[in-house]
């Protein structure tokens, strides 16, 4: 899949974050980020695409450093993030989270590639029970 | 005739009365003032102009399309506070909640009394609001708009002896379609894009969107016009220019852009005071799981409030956001998320509003940033909002809430009132709290002095005849409500005046 700004890599950490923080299966709703991976990449590259040049290289670089950078920290292992299993990741993510400092802040980059991203999908949603309201007839398509 | 990038096709040269930068609450208002009084108007828009048939209601797509950087635009310090901006025709009044109060008595009695602005009297601005609220039609909401959240805040206000009420918002015809800060998908929110552009377009303004403002043209100390460039918004490249030679220009860019606009060209700066005072409103979000269905995202975003503890700082504002944008607010990874966003639709959430006594500073951009802010949260402004969020999480508790999320990172999760108690003791520093932001104000703010402040009362600079000043960076001190009819009725003030004076420039 070709991404306007991601590199197959950073589509590829940023997908594995995904899978970490939105995992398969589980008692709520069995959908997770992996399936359907192609689907929100895409949006979470558009919404990148459309950011200033030094925002978005910044968070591609942390992208890069936090895929080796967060195991060593929390997990004391010289492991990538990609490398990890979506068990693995997910309980990273949660020591993360519950860490004192800095804590839920920094897992908040995560947030903000995936979540709106993927809760944007029609699959998403249904998982959720989510609704609009109004649908909008009149929508023909996004500007620049 | 609103004329995009892609409708241009040679360099433009104006020569008109009034130019205006922006086109939102400041912006928008001046324009069409002026044109319907027979000035010779342009008005000059960074962003694109969208319409209902580019709102699809997608937090993530409407941000990436309307909000300026994709809605990651901050103030930095500590805490970093998120300060969304619209980027578009009709600026952030496109994409905020439509939420309209008059500026407070007691505030125009302090800024004429404190701030050095003698001769601002507020009998004298009721005018000016009837005006704004008859074009964008302010109207208190309805009950059958306001959603089952303003039901479940005021159950448990009720419980505790407090008052909740409905807001008013500038609609026609709301249909409570949840959806107000992604563009209004049914043309109901009077945003200026829909009120005053097409007047201003109707009475003969030309409105050039695309169009970056890149450099004030002044001489032996008047404004004589503006520099501009068409900016490509799918590459941003820049093609065309756009000269203009103005009688008058007004700057409405907003208080974050208009004074790092000012910094960058050294204009306009005799006080010193240009990017200085900058207050944002610091707001936080409490959500609170519930028994019931709430359904809260079928219903006006920002639907009640309570004003009781208005006097101590602190306003309690609904609010309400899709998943996608949910998901960031709330603690959780893996299962945890998937319960909370499972349990979506039994979700409720209200807002804390503080009046802020901190004060940031604008400085010019950097990099291709249009400005550069900061602003950290003292320690007053942070016991407010724990003051705020506690008031919020106890009405929640009222009202029967399983638990509470209170986006404070020293305490995220409430369990019980017992939690809420202990929440009340804690050692809160600012940062712990996640900040938001919606209504930067004061970074050239006004006053009779030209040594400590940058516009006079009617809003024109101290030192360069002919500039004007039309957005919330004027106001000396932060508000205590949603500004948007303020910025409108200062904006039209000024207009009145730019039109009986016009022989002077």
């Amino acid at each position: 899949m070709p991404y306007s700004v991601l590199s197959k890599k950073e589509a590829g950490i940023i997908a594995a974050m995904g899978s970490g923080v939105i995992p398969r299966g589980g008692r709520n709703f069995a959908l997770g980020a992996a399936d359907l991976e192609d689907k929100w990449l895409v949006r979470t590259d558009y919404l990148l695409s459309r950011m200033p040049l030094p925002t978005r290289l910044g968070l591609k670089l942390a992208v890069h450093v936090l895929n080796y950078g967060w195991p060593l920290m929390y997990f004391r292992k010289f492991k990538a993030l990609t490398s990890m299993d979506e068990q693995e990741r997910t309980e990273l993510f949660h020591v993360i989270e519950s860490s004192r400092f800095p804590g839920s802040m920094s897992i908040l980059v995560v947030k903000v590639l995936v979540f709106p991203a993927f809760y944007g999908l029609a699959e998403a949603k249904d998982a959720i029970g989510y609704q609009e309201k109004f649908p909008n007839p009149e929508f023909e398509g996004l500007k620049d | 005739m609103i004329q995009e990038y892609r409708d241009i096709s040679d360099h433009i040269i104006e020569d008109v009365d009034v130019c205006v930068i922006g086109t939102g609450a400041g912006g928008a208002v001046v324009a069409k003032e002026l044109a319907e009084k027979g000035l010779d108007v342009v008005a000059l828009e960074e962003g694109s102009h969208f319409t209902v048939k580019n709102f699809n209601q997608d937090p993530g797509d409407m941000m990436a399309m309307m909000y300026r950087d994709s809605g990651t635009t901050v103030a930095l310090g500590l805490p970093p506070a998120s300060i969304t901006l619209g980027k578009c025709i009709g600026g952030t009044t496109t994409v905020n909640s439509a939420t309209c109060f008059r500026t407070p008595r007691e505030i125009i009695e302090k800024w004429s009394s404190e701030c050095e602005c003698n001769g601002l009297v507020y009998q004298e601005l009721i005018p000016y609001f009837e005006r704004v609220e008859n074009e964008i039609n302010v109207t208190e909401l309805t009950q059958d708009v306001l959603g089952n959240i303003y039901q479940i805040i005021k159950r448990g206000a009720k419980e505790l002896g407090i008052d909740a009420k409905p807001l008013k918002h500038n609609v026609r015809n709301c249909e409570g379609a949840g959806v107000c800060q992604w563009g209004c998908i049914r043309r109901a929110k009077q945003s200026t894009d829909v009120s005053y552009i097409p007047k201003a377009d109707n009475y003969g303004a030309r409105i050039y969107a695309n169009c970056k403002a890149r450099k004030l043209v002044v001489e032996s100390g008047r404004v004589r016009g503006v520099e501009g460039v068409f900016i490509d918004p799918l590459t941003n490249k820049k093609r065309y220019r756009i000269s203009i030679t103005a009688k008058v220009v007004c700057l409405a860019m907003g208080a974050l852009i208009t004074p790092a606009f000012l910094l960058k060209q050294n204009l306009a700066n005799i006080s010193g005071m240009v990017g200085k005072g900058l207050t944002i409103h610091p707001c936080g979000r409490v959500v609170a799981e519930m028994e019931e269905d709430v359904l809260g995202h079928h219903g006006v975003s920002q639907g009640g409030q309570i004003d009781t503890f208005a006097d101590e700082g602190i306003m309690l504002e609904g609010i309400f956001i899709p998943p996608g944008v949910m998901a960031m607010a709330l603690p959780g990874v893996g299962e945890d998320h998937k319960y909370l966003a499972k349990h979506y639709n039994n979700l409720a959430a209200f807002g804390v509003m503080v009046s802020d006594t901190t004060r940031g500073r604008v400085f010019p951009g950097l990099l291709g940033y249009s400005y550069l802010a900061v602003y950290s949260m003292n320690q007053a402004d942070a016991e407010k909002m724990r003051k705020g969020i506690s008031h919020v999480a106890d009405i929640f508790f009222a009202a029967g809430a399983k638990r509470v999320f209170s986006g404070c990172y020293a305490m995220p999760v409430l369990n019980s009132r017992n939690d809420l108690n202990e929440f009340r003791k804690i050692k809160i520093k600012p940062w712990h709290f996640e900040v938001m932001a919606f209504h930067p104000l004061g970074t050239c703010r006004m006053g009779n002095k030209p040594m400590s402040s940058v516009v006079d009362l009617n809003l024109e600079s101290h030192e360069i005849k002919g500039l004007f000043v039309t957005d919330g960076s004027p106001f000396p001190t932060s508000l205590g409500v949603n500004p948007q009819v303020t910025i409108m009725s200062f904006a039209t003030r000024a207009a009145e005046y730019i039109n009986a004076n016009l022989h002077r420039y």
